[in-house]
């Protein structure tokens, strides 16, 4: 073929621009350390990248999210603990305060102490997050969720919602846990039913909170000792008008089982004819109301065997709350220990797919360095090449000759 | 005789002169544009009869030719329509391409910091701190949004601007045309010979116009060349040029076309313009740019209407329903006349398409056909629009494009971070005494438009009586999922698990003081994943996605057509410059070779004038 002078300038000149590019990408791209300078370099490559991101972003996120979950149930634990270490400390005091020993002045002394671990558990219930918003009032973060009624009770003002939050894609864990579930709705007695001595009682019978030994028929129940024969007699009654009998009439054994309805209760000491019990399905009652009724038992004056049977009958049911509400403490900060162990769980495999992720982008969009330097060195030799020739050709004329 | 001799001398001599000359033409040429070398033919002059034969009367030049090969100009000619189209299309695909997906510019960060500072709500929704955050990256994402569309919007103008310059250059470039073909015509009318260098510079020209846009030629006997463009609009007519004009033609008065003068109507062209710098700036306007700015609007209009939705459903931190988060972009309609606009509104995101539509009184109904393919649409509602055609003028066409201004239109209508809805505006409890295991699940609302709020004196009570669940008495509506059973009220649905004996009671009621609710947060932050464009199988992030490969992969296209394009260009240039072009050593060996037979021819002249004094010698003695 022939070829012209402009041809031989032109190739000459083309070939050194096109090297130089070359050359000028590897060199963009050792600067930068991104293999995709641009999106058009590798579309779905850049897409990829795109959502690999936006997958690290999330993680992080969920992360994020989780570290905050961590904090909050560890602070819900603590106080959890502190309340569950306090209930300990009352029951040790409701066990000592029933104890025979006892002087009414020492019984004072107790019942302070406990007064002032009720009012401990009011202020660890009301406690606050670095926020400042309360551990313990449901969704209604802001309003203090326990107060003080006219009569000494406690009132809840939060509710029962629980806040999720989000610590995977799929997966959400509950922040807190309500105060109406933690303190507030205990079943008292042994959880099925409650007993309670009539404050009537003349004589020194103190009921047991009683097992189980059949399915409980939900009512209201008494125990009714007369006297038929010079024998103590007691008769169980239940509901209705007039009110029917579901056990009994028998002779009165101190400590003999007397079962009804699925429940066996038994009762110590010496009632009187016309003493009655109570036996009914459990009720609600919240923890500050168990330690109150506990206090106002123990400064209440023992003078005879009644007012001490009376003592020992509100201290054993007091025992049984206590058990209740310790249970209740315990479920909560196990749920509580069993959220912190998914969000660990899950944040460490957050972390882990967003280390993969982090490796899958940069294998999509990062520089092998190796290769791109050799490129460069090669591209480097070339462009020598092209200039040289360029020269050389250049210098080569019929017209030197002439 | 000796004339005789002296005749031929000088037929040398002028010969090589001329000889000189040409190739002293194509030395200075060399570095000409365009330039054809040029080649003088020689031929012997016609003998005389003599007596013993014909003798030779010298050398005489039958012409000087270009070296030409109309079949090789040809090819450099559409080769370099092909890759000033291909470049041109490289060079603004690529720029939109940079912009859309540049990790720090594009919507995709924007999109994240905003969903996760929805998260950070939902995380801790009392705080006034992430309240505030998230107005702000509303606001960043909206000005993300009009930022990007304000590039591409940029980017419109320039293609604009450089489709006017392109449109008069191609006039400037066919009136020098028409003027080079009057100066060929008389000059072939005068002598017959061509002349070589106004054929160079016309070829220019015309390569000079193939540049800007595809032509083709015919050539006339009269050597004028008659040029055409589009599907047969002829710009030149041997000295005659028409000229195109760039205006508005359809119902979009910001879209420039390109006219062509035909008789006393201008006539719309564009869409016959292919190749060359015009053919890829259309192109670019269109499969690049409308693209771009539909899709991003779709992006927009989801990501509003989706988000206001889910927004309206919840409960701020006065207590308050939710309102707009986002101002909702409103669809572009253009009406061919001065008459009233259809109302078109948005109805579902999820059938809405990224694309134009014209509206047409045909066959006495309003009829909805998408641009370019003209399909008809059935039902306004399949491309998720409602239209309003109530008094329109039956003679108006309108054009419809629901996404395309929708990027630029996005912003936060939310100033107070305390008007963020991120609790949800109901709770449901069990009643305590109830007998059964069901329990609620959750409720939520569901309708904004049907939904009762309860207060929280009188709360809506759903019981169960044995066989059916009745809200304040009346019989529900209910239905089996698989979270469990759902009861649905007047736009809010109560989600229960587990079995309800007869007389169980559940309550509904307003959630009061509940400032720590963070359900609808969550659900406005679900949405950054949940599929609600396209049908249900585009995610908001998706969408964007698809049209930043789609983007991507059309500059990949574009690159890989132009750096093609050029080397096919660079074969082309290489075939002409090999027949045409001027190769200085070859000058340099006929320059040599003319001048030593111009030598030869003077020394011819000397011998006859020797020859001749020989003679005059001979006679005076």
């Amino acid at each position: 073929m022939r070829v012209s002078t402009n041809q031989i300038f032109r190739s000459g000149t083309e070939s050194i621009q096109r090297t130089q590019q070359e050359l000028s990408r590897t060199q963009t791209q050792l600067g930068s350390g991104k293999r995709m300078l641009s999106p058009a370099d590798d579309p779905s490559g850049a897409v990829q990248a795109l959502q690999f991101r936006s997958g690290i972003e999330k993680l992080d996120q969920y992360q994020r999210n989780g570290q905050m979950l961590e904090q909050r149930l560890r602070s819900s634990e603590t106080v959890l603990t502190s309340v569950v270490d306090g209930l300990q400390r009352v029951r040790e005091l409701a066990l000592q305060g029933n104890n025979g020993t006892q002087t009414s002045e020492t019984r004072g002394f107790i019942a302070g102490e406990i007064r002032q671990a009720l009012d401990e558990l009011y202020q660890l219930a009301n406690s606050r997050d670095a926020n400042g918003e309360y551990l313990f009032a449901g969704l209604r973060s802001l309003t203090q969720p326990f107060s003080l009624g006219a009569g000494g009770q406690v009132e809840y003002a939060g509710d029962a919602g629980q806040r999720e939050l989000q610590i995977s894609a799929v997966r959400t864990v509950a922040l807190g846990d309500s105060g109406s579930r933690a303190f507030m709705d205990i079943p008292n007695g042994n959880g099925t039913y409650f007993v309670r001595d009539d404050p009537g009682n003349q004589g020194t019978g103190v009921i047991d909170a009683g097992s189980l030994v059949g399915p409980w028929v939900p009512g209201d129940y008494s125990v009714v000792f007369s006297e038929a024969d010079g024998q103590l007699r007691y008769e169980v009654f239940g509901a209705g008008d007039p009110p029917a009998s579901v056990a009994g009439p028998a002779a009165f054994q101190a400590g003999e089982a007397i079962a009804f309805a699925g429940a066996k209760v038994s009762i110590q000491g010496r009632p009187e004819p016309g003493d009655r019990f109570t036996v009914a399905s459990s009720e609600n009652q919240d923890l500050f109301a168990t330690y109150r009724q506990l206090a106002e038992a123990l400064e209440a004056p023992v003078s005879d065997g009644a007012s001490r049977a009376s003592l020992n009958n509100a201290v054993n049911r007091a025992l049984g709350d206590l058990d209740q509400g310790l249970g209740r403490l315990l479920e909560v900060r196990t749920s509580l220990g069993a959220r912190l162990n998914t969000v660990e769980t899950q944040n460490r495999i957050n972390s882990e797919q967003s280390f993969q992720l982090q490796s899958s982008l940069s294998a999509v969009e990062d520089l092998d360095y190796a290769e791109a330097i050799s490129r460069f060195n090669l591209q480097q030799t070339a462009l020598q090449a092209a200039q040289q020739t360029f020269v050389q050709v250049q210098r080569l004329s019929l017209f030197n000759f002439l | 005789m000796s004339s005789g001799i002296m005749g031929i001398g000088v037929s040398g001599l002028q010969a090589y002169q001329r000889g000189l000359s040409v190739t002293g033409h194509n030395i200075s040429n060399a570095a000409t544009e365009g330039y054809s070398r040029q080649r003088m033919e020689l031929s012997a002059r016609n003998p005389q009869l003599g007596v013993n034969g014909y003798f030779g009367t010298g050398v005489q030049v039958s012409g000087v030719n270009r070296v030409f090969d109309q079949f090789v100009e040809n090819q450099l000619r559409s080769a370099t329509s092909a890759s000033q189209q291909s470049s041109v299309l490289y060079d603004y695909s690529r720029r939109v391409d940079s912009l859309l997906a540049n990790p720090d510019s594009g919507l995709a960060p924007a999109l994240q910091s905003f969903f996760a500072a929805v998260q950070d709500v939902s995380n801790d929704p009392t705080s006034n701190a992430a309240r505030q955050m998230l107005v702000s990256e509303g606001a960043s994402l909206a000005d993300r949004f009009r930022f990007i569309d304000e590039r591409l919007e940029e980017q419109r103008g320039l293609i604009n601007g450089q489709i006017g310059a392109t449109v008069t250059e191609i006039n400037s470039l066919a009136q020098a045309l028409a003027d080079v073909n009057q100066s060929i015509v008389a000059t072939v009318g005068r002598g017959g010979a061509m002349p070589n260098d106004l054929l160079d510079q016309r070829d220019t020209l015309v390569r000079e116009l193939a540049e800007r846009v595809n032509v083709s030629v015919s050539e006339q006997d009269d050597g004028a060349l008659n040029i055409f463009i589009g599907n047969g609009q002829s710009l030149v007519l041997g000295s005659r040029a028409s000229s195109l004009t760039t205006g508005a033609f359809g119902e979009d008065p910001r879209q420039v076309s390109v006219g062509f003068q035909s008789g006393s109507s201008t006539v719309d062209i564009s869409r016959f313009m292919t190749g060359g710098r015009l053919g890829a700036l259309l192109e670019v306007r269109g499969s690049v740019l409308d693209t771009a700015q539909d899709s991003l609007g779709l992006t927009a209009v989801g990501l509003a209407r989706t988000f206001n939705e889910q927004h309206m459903l919840g409960q701020d931190l006065n207590g308050a329903l939710g309102g707009e988060f986002f101002r909702e972009p409103r669809v572009q309609v253009l009406g061919s006349g001065t008459g009233a606009l259809p109302e078109v509104e948005v109805v579902d995101v999820g059938s809405l398409t990224a694309g134009e539509y014209r509206l047409r009184y045909q066959g006495g109904a309003w009829e909805l056909r998408s641009l370019p393919e003209g399909k008809r649409v059935p039902d306004f509602a399949d491309v998720g629009l409602a239209i309003g055609t109530a008094g329109l003028d039956e003679g108006e066409t309108f054009l419809i494009r629901p996404t395309r201004t929708a990027a630029r239109q996005v912003a936060t209508e939310i100033r107070n971070p305390a008007e963020l809805a991120a609790a949800s505006p109901l709770t449901a409890a069990a009643a305590a005494a109830n007998g059964g295991n069901a329990v609620v699940r959750s409720v939520q609302a569901v309708d904004r438009d049907s939904l009762v709020v309860p207060s929280a004196g009188a709360p809506a009570v759903v019981a169960f009586d044995g066989s059916g669940y009745t809200i304040d008495g009346a019989p529900a509506t209910t239905r089996e999922s698989a979270v469990g059973t759902v009861v649905q009220g007047s736009g809010w649905e109560l989600i229960l698990k587990g079995t309800p004996v007869s007389g169980d009671r559940f309550e509904v009621a307003v959630n009061a003081g509940g400032v720590g609710d963070n359900r609808n947060a969550l659900a406005l932050a679900g949405l950054q994943t949940e599929r609600v464009l396209a049908g249900g199988t585009a995610s908001l992030e998706g969408s964007y996605n698809t049209l930043i490969s789609e983007v991507g992969t059309r500059t990949r296209q574009a690159q890989v057509a132009s750096e093609a394009q050029g080397r096919l260009l660079e074969e082309a240039r290489a075939q002409r410059e090999s027949v045409s072009g001027v190769n200085l050593d070859e000058e340099a060996a006929n320059l040599l070779r003319y001048q030593q037979a111009y030598q030869a021819a003077a020394q011819v002249i000397a011998v006859t004038n020797t020859l001749f004094d020989t003679l005059l010698g001979a006679v005076r003695r």
